[in-house]
């Protein structure tokens, strides 16, 4: 079921913020399908939110790479298989990045999931938790999985 | 997005420069050029990464699997990696002490 956001729009069930908070920030949203070609632009828009909320050049790197490596497992050759619905919001503190796959209905026979050995699920891992704050996975109701990601400004010097 | 691949020889040694994004899309391309880069018994190689301006977990993999291949042959796959965002992602990764990175193609070969 629909869930209200902050703007008293309309949200995709599981797409709140992992926050939970109702901060006065900005968002976006970007949908593609779930193939492994579009990754990039992933990477390209995380990019542009962490440079309009002024993260330095090394925080804006490892966003890049966190959500990479957060949304390869759930991309295809194809894309044929699903959407991912991305969801950026950012504030003075932080930025958050929520993504949701979204299963089609029967696929395509065509669709071949991307090959992730488990060698580089480790080595994503390490590099997810040394990139960010907070980051994590679950499987959603409808088959699909959610993913999302959290990254605070200046997080060294605070902790 | 695709990769560019320069082949070369310095002092005799195979060098392949990398340009482009590593990610999960571009790696087999680069898992192909990697596998007609030298024939591992025939000696070292250096693989250029300068111009890689992104490298994830899929690359990673595939380059783990090309040392490997000089490695069981008694050689080496030496790297180049000169942007500090990419020499993080083998250091957070604990990489670097698996591959032997260098400045330059130019020191990968003289060592």
């Amino acid at each position: 079921m629909p869930v209200s956001d902050a703007r008293g729009g309309q949200q995709p069930e599981g797409t709140h913020r992992p926050s939970g908070r109702d901060s006065a920030g900005d968002e976006i949203e970007l949908t593609v399908p779930a193939r492994a070609a579009l990754l990039s632009l992933a990477r390209l828009t995380v990019a542009s939110v962490a440079t309009r909320a002024n993260f330095d050049f090394e925080a804006v790197e490892d966003l890049r790479l966190a959500i990479d490596e957060l949304c390869s497992p759930l991309v295809s050759t194809t894309g044929e298989a699903g959407t991912l619905h991305f969801r950026f919001c950012w504030d003075d503190e932080q930025i958050e990045v929520f993504c949701r796959l979204a299963r089609a209905v029967g696929g395509s026979p065509d669709d071949t999931p991307v090959e992730i050995s488990a060698e580089e699920r480790e080595w994503s891992d390490r590099a997810l938790d040394a990139l960010v704050d907070e980051h994590g996975s679950r499987d959603a109701d409808d088959g699909g999985s959610v993913v999302w990601l959290r990254k605070r400004r200046f997080a060294a010097v605070m902790s | 997005m695709e990769l560019t691949f320069t082949s070369d020889r310095l002092q005799e040694v195979p060098v392949l420069a990398v340009a482009g994004e590593i990610d999960v899309y571009t790696a087999p391309q680069l898992r192909e050029r990697l596998v007609g880069l030298a024939e591992p018994g025939d000696g070292d190689a250096v693989v250029d990464l300068s111009e890689v301006t992104f490298v994830d977990s899929t690359g990673l993999g595939v380059l783990v699997g090309g040392l490997k291949r000089f490695r069981e042959a008694g050689h080496d796959m030496a790297l180049v990696v000169t942007q500090p965002q990419i020499l993080k992602v083998f250091e957070i990764t604990g990489l670097t002490s698996v591959f032997s990175i260098h400045p330059s193609a130019s020191d990968a070969v003289s060592r």
